[in-house]
């Protein structure tokens, strides 16, 4: 049972202010969307709450420990990333790369122990891919490899979770499983979640809090309906887009551009 | 970079054996007789190229190109008529104050600024020869690799340049005779292993049949362990070394050499006679190197090292 | 069971060749007297054996391990399977760093020192150059490597072209560094053993964190890896391989590049494995490559570079063919 907790962030990114100034917060059992244009920030506040871009101010606390004070290994105690990049060039098993979730736990001698093959069994059962263990991951789908990652970062039993658009590549009854799979960990296991989503309907749908980022700052922080709005939507987003409102939940629907637009476009 | 390494290598060592030239066929060590001795011009001769060179008049602008012809042109009274060399000669004292040609790569424009009406050039097998041909140079090829060719060299060398080169010839084979004469009544011929470069140690070179330092050992009363190489500087393996126990070693006293204490070193040559008797020698390789009018001289210093009981 | 029965092979096929390296030689000797030979018999055949041709595959199983080691570690570290000390310019590097101590007069001791100071030199500047993009990539690595290579190689040339004298001396040098299994002596033997052991055991405490550079090194930073510690590490443990290698046998090519790449299709990924398998396999390679550049011309010998190039180089293509889509 874990909460990140990150405070005035500030951060540079190649010579440009990418984060002026950002509060976050993420609780136990908590999936936390963040949403915005290409350019906000948003996975450079991933990198932040990570430990992987030492932020120029602020700080990020896990349960009140300083995360930036901490060396890598103790940091991946703390928090997993899912990565983005799933390619390897070497036949690796799907089982080898949920063990290098054990990195950070690793004994004096690189050895790992009875406890983490337990682990990496878990992680392995959770994500329903003990059937892919033996196989090489450069010989499964998209999808299963996808599993396969995100087995490699629950297998480190860190309280935080962090995922970079973990839909991107994935077919919809995948980014559903996927978002689906994390949503109940989270739950169950009580994690909390940041995930990085460009779909603002999978993060109506999955997540349990939106925080919306343009230009490096937060605009607003809520519970989906609060946040994905016609109104918000429209200003950070530009033109184009409805939103509708099914149940209780935002949807966001993408119009033609209207011949006011195209015209606009032309002239 | 390797071709041009095993060139340098190859004409520092044998001074004048450039790129992998073939030995020339033996001829007789006996001096063909010359009706004068100052020769008539024009004269038409056979080099060791068999090319037919015809020298019209008395050179007066010689190049050579090869320490040992040098050393000839030098020793034939020549000397003043040369007016270029190689790089690499510096026998006698005289030849150093020499325009340079040249050492591996011969400078061509070097050789045609010096207007030459004669050059003389060992073999190579690079197209230097054609090519100062077809500068319009007058080139004779000599290239002597035994002690055999040496007395041919001087006749030839001497009638080119219009001296006396059956009376030099005559004078190195009496001296070389002298040796002979002096080693052939030793009770043993020892096992002469002559070094020629094993600054890598897995690339060990000597002497074989078809060398001019072959010839000095023998010359010399020994016996080359290499006596049954196919080439004339044969690599050979330390493992052949030690199987074939020499019992005398005999280094070049050249700063790239080996000395006898590290000759002595080397791993599992302590079990070589010649080793454990201390008989690791160096001699002046400018001296045994060169095919030259100095091969008596040669001979007589190898045969001191090879057998010093005769020459006390 | 598929492991066990990969290493079984290997310890075999590696007491084989090393029996086959003693057995074969310039001179012939009767296997009896071979075995009379090792159990020290005092003749010229018991000197032959024990010290030349004993040393010799010894040196040539050190190095051909090391260098299989180095080629695993080069190529877990850039998630790149056409690295090697070769390809990378590391071992250029290396001899760089000897001939410039042979230039300078140092004593031949520390040429072997000046060979791990090129290593290393040469490998960080790969790793800076290939890093330049911001990630390393296959392409940018073997660019490095080229330019090292032919940098190291002229300089090489100028320092030897620049003084008749210097040249003297380092003509020794150079033959070494076409590649040839010089063993002087059981002490130099001892140093590299001790060396190479050194390299070999770290290399395998850093296996597993290499296995974490999988997915890159940002991945792995997430995972737990101090990405600067572990880099120095790693690329200080290749240096150390090749520096050892280069110091006894000069440049030789492939071995590093082809053992790793083999092995991890029996293996599979795990670099713990493929470190240790590396070893006795790479080992095994080098000492029949050093069998057959004593015997194929013999008594003239071939540098052993010429060997493992002849048989490496053409398996360098074919990778190079089949993995042109993650270069591109």
């Amino acid at each position: 049972m874990s909460s990140v907790v990150a405070r005035g962030i500030r951060a540079h990114y190649a010579e440009r202010e990418v984060l002026r100034g950002v509060d976050l917060v993420a609780n136990a059992g908590e999936v936390v969307a963040l949403i915005g244009p290409n350019g906000a920030g948003k996975s450079t506040l991933l990198r932040v709450l990570g430990g992987l871009l030492r932020p120029i101010a602020g700080s990020v606390t896990i349960d009140g420990v300083n995360v930036t004070a901490l060396d890598r290994r103790s940091i991946a105690r703390h928090i997993a990333v899912v990565p983005q990049i799933f390619e390897t060039l070497f036949p690796f098993t799907v089982r080898e790369i949920v063990a290098l979730g054990r990195t950070s736990r690793l004994g004096p001698l690189g050895t790992l122990g009875s406890d983490d093959a337990r682990a990496v069994a878990r992680a392995l059962d959770d994500i329903g891919a003990t059937d892919l263990a033996d196989r090489r991951i450069d010989r499964v789908s998209g999808g299963e490899r996808q599993r396969a990652v995100l087995a490699m970062a629950l297998a480190q039993e860190a309280g935080v979770l962090l995922l970079d658009e973990p839909t991107a590549h994935l077919d919809p009854a995948h980014q559903r499983a996927t978002l689906d799979r994390v949503a109940t960990l989270a739950r169950v296991r009580g994690l909390a979640v940041v995930a990085v989503l460009h779909d603002l309907n999978l993060a109506a749908a999955f997540a349990s809090r939106v925080v919306l980022l343009e230009d490096g700052a937060v605009i607003r922080d809520g519970v989906p309906g609060q946040v994905i709005t016609a109104e918000l939507v429209a200003k950070v987003f530009g033109p184009g887009l409805r939103v509708v409102s099914h149940e209780g939940r935002p949807f966001v629907i993408p119009e033609p551009a209207s011949v006011q637009e195209r015209q606009a476009r032309a002239g | 970079m390797r071709f041009r390494l095993a060139a340098f290598f190859a004409l520092l060592i044998v001074a004048a054996t450039a790129c992998g030239a073939t030995v020339a066929p033996a001829p007789s060590t006996t001096p063909r007789s010359s009706a004068t001795a100052v020769t008539a011009f024009p004269l038409t001769v056979t080099d060791f190229q068999n090319r037919a060179v015809t020298v019209p008049v008395r050179p007066e602008r010689i190049v050579s190109i090869g320490p040992s012809i040098t050393e000839f042109l030098f020793a034939l009274g020549a000397g003043p008529r040369v007016v270029g060399a190689d790089d690499f000669s510096d026998e006698p004292a005289a030849a150093r104050q020499l325009e340079k040609v040249g050492g591996i790569k011969v400078n061509f424009e070097k050789v045609v600024s010096l207007k030459p009406d004669l050059v003389l050039s060992v073999k190579f097998s690079d197209g230097t020869i054609e090519k100062l041909v077809g500068a319009g140079l007058l080139v004779l090829v000599v290239d002597p690799q035994t002690a055999g060719d040496v007395a041919r060299t001087a006749v030839l060398v001497g009638r080119v340049v219009g001296s006396d080169g059956d009376a030099m010839a005559r004078d190195i084979q009496k001296r070389v005779d002298e040796v002979r004469s002096k080693t052939s009544s030793a009770a043993a011929k020892p096992r002469v292993y002559h070094e020629i470069d094993a600054s890598d140690p897995t690339k060990i070179f000597t002497v074989g049949p078809g060398s001019y330092i072959h010839d000095l050992i023998e010359i010399a009363g020994g016996q080359n362990v290499a006596t049954r190489a196919t080439s004339a500087y044969p690599q050979l393996s330390a493992e052949e070394i030690l199987r074939s126990d020499p019992e005398i070693i005999v280094l070049a006293a050249a700063d790239y050499s080996a000395r006898p204490e590290q000759v002595a070193a080397r791993a599992g040559w302590s079990a070589i006679s010649a080793v454990k008797n201390n008989r690791i020698v160096s001699i002046a390789p400018n001296l045994i190197n060169r095919p030259g009018p100095r091969v008596g001289e040669a001979a007589e210093a190898y045969a001191r090292l090879v057998h010093p009981e005769l020459f006390r | 069971m598929r492991t066990v029965t990969v290493f079984a092979l290997l310890a075999v096929a590696l007491v084989a060749s090393a029996a086959a390296g003693i057995l074969a030689g310039a001179v012939a000797i009767a296997p009896g007297d071979v075995l009379a030979a090792l159990l020290g018999a005092d003749s010229t055949n018991g000197t032959i054996i024990r010290e030349l041709r004993l040393p010799r595959v010894l040196g040539a199983a050190i190095v051909g391990g090391a260098l299989a080691a180095a080629g695993a570690l080069l190529q877990g570290l850039l998630r790149n399977p056409l690295a090697d000390p070769f390809v990378t310019g590391t071992s250029a590097g290396a001899s760089l760093g000897a001939v410039l101590a042979v230039a300078a007069g140092f004593e031949p001791a520390l040429v072997p020192l000046a060979a791990f100071g090129g290593a290393m030199g040469a490998i960080a500047l790969v790793w800076r150059l290939a890093r330049l993009g911001g990630r390393t990539t296959v392409l940018t690595v073997l660019l490095a490597g080229v330019v090292l290579t032919s940098f190291a190689g002229a300089l090489v040339t100028f320092v030897l072209v620049s003084s008749d004298r210097l040249a003297l001396r380092l003509r020794a040098v150079l033959g070494w560094l076409q590649g040839g299994v010089s063993v002087v002596n059981w002490s130099e033997l001892a140093v590299a053993a001790a060396v190479v052991g050194v390299g070999v055991t770290a290399a395998i405490l850093l296996a597993p964190r290499i296995d974490a550079y999988a997915f890159g090194e940002e991945t792995a930073a997430a995972l737990g890896v101090d990405l600067d510690r572990t880099t120095a590490a790693v690329l200080a443990t290749t240096a150390l391989l090749t520096g050892a290698a280069v110091a006894i046998a000069g440049l030789v090519g492939f071995v590093g590049l082809v053992i790793p790449h083999a092995l991890r299709f029996l293996l599979g990924a795990t670099h713990r494995r493929l470190i240790i398998a590396s070893v006795p396999a790479g080992a095994m390679a080098l000492v029949l490559a050093d069998l057959g550049a004593r015997t194929a011309l013999a008594p003239a010998e071939l540098p052993v570079g010429v060997i493992t190039g002849l048989i490496g180089a053409p398996f360098f293509l074919v990778l190079l063919v089949r993995s042109r889509r993650e270069i591109v």
